[in-house]
């Protein structure tokens, strides 16, 4: 029996329960892509972009989850879904957007995917550490159909299928949780910040709306007023649920810290 | 593509950023892939291209089949 068994039932998006409230929510997709199509990613900023567009709401940024990489499970090339999260205005009930997106999945999706779709609302999920963990057994081992409809289930979360065999419904449940948990992934794009070479402050890094926190790949803090060498692609992580420009230490005293590069940020 | 349950040699380790670059250079069928899905500093290599598959032990070439 699972610990969460007796959560069944628990319905969060009951619209009876949300009129008139503005309400948060991560939104994860998975498997919409083939070998010659635009990839998840895109469809997610698509999807993300018509949210604000239609006055829904504000989105937020989009983060890479890497799931297993194994002969038993179904993936394109990577293996790794999309999330983002939202703030809907208390004029759109999160079933609004819910069918929006099944149906711009259905329409955009490519051809011979399996696209997944999850939507939760973090505020009122119930036991959010088994989202969490499911999220991080999805990196471990081979999961079903079956596990992910029934935590969705019993959690209130919204999981569905549009097309294909639906197989990335495990890989959107799983991207809601890693983003729920914070500490896994890359987000989506590269920071516009100076170019490659440039010398700029910490304090000026953290003044771009896309950095939270500016850390040591060691772990350490520097000095708000140190320099750091940018390099050519520059991208943040997602640790402690903030979005984190990781730097590494140089040889140059006067610029003590660079940018690190996308193969130091592959395992993130 | 989606769906695949393929098991194909890896031709790449998961660390072998020289040889990726080198075999992408001459390679005529190299795509570069999505931008969050690319990890190699090399703007051509195998890491980041789009017919490259995953493994847990490296990547395999999805239109060489090697």
């Amino acid at each position: 029996m699972h610990a969460y068994a007796e959560l069944r039932d628990y319905d969060m998006l009951s619209p009876k329960n949300l009129v008139g409230t503005p309400m948060n929510i991560l939104v994860c997709l998975d498997d919409t892509d083939n070998l010659e199509s635009r990839g998840t990613g895109e469809l997610a900023s698509l999807l993300a972009g018509a949210l604000e567009a239609f006055g829904w709401g504000k989105s937020s940024f989009i983060t890479r989850h890497q799931l297993l990489v194994h002969p038993d499970i179904p993936y394109t090339s990577h293996n790794s879904s999309m999330c983002f999260a939202a703030r809907l205005e208390s004029s759109c009930p999160p079933s609004r957007f819910i069918d929006y997106a099944g149906e711009f999945l259905e329409r955009e999706s490519a051809s011979g995917s399996d696209p997944g779709l999850c939507v939760a609302l973090p505020d009122l999920l119930p036991a959010p550490e088994l989202v969490i963990d499911y999220g991080r057994s999805a990196k471990q081992r081979v999961l079903d159909k079956k596990s992910a409809y029934g935590l969705a289930r019993n959690l209130g979360v919204h999981l569905s299928e549009h097309g294909g065999s639906g197989q990335g419904v495990v890989g959107a449940l799983a991207g809601v949780g890693l983003r729920l948990g914070g500490n896994d992934g890359r987000l989506k794009g590269q920071l516009a910040i100076g170019v490659p070479g440039e010398i700029r402050s910490v304090d000026l890094l953290l003044e771009h709306p896309l950095v939270d926190m500016v850390r040591g790949l060691d772990g350490t803090q520097p000095d708000a007023a140190a320099h750091v060498e940018l390099g050519e692609k520059i991208k943040t992580v997602l640790l402690g649920g903030q979005s984190v420009l990781l730097l590494e230490r140089s040889d140059t005293p006067e610029v003590p810290w660079r940018t690190c590069s996308r193969r130091q940020l592959k395992d993130y | 593509m989606t769906g695949l349950h393929v098991s194909l040699p890896c031709h790449l380790g998961l660390d072998a950023w020289a040889p990726a670059a080198r075999q992408a250079a001459d390679c005529n069928v190299f795509l570069p892939d999505v931008e969050e899905e690319q990890i190699a500093d090399e703007r051509v290599s195998c890491y980041n291209c789009q017919y490259r598959r995953w493994a847990a032990d490296g990547i395999c070439c999805l239109a060489t089949g090697d």
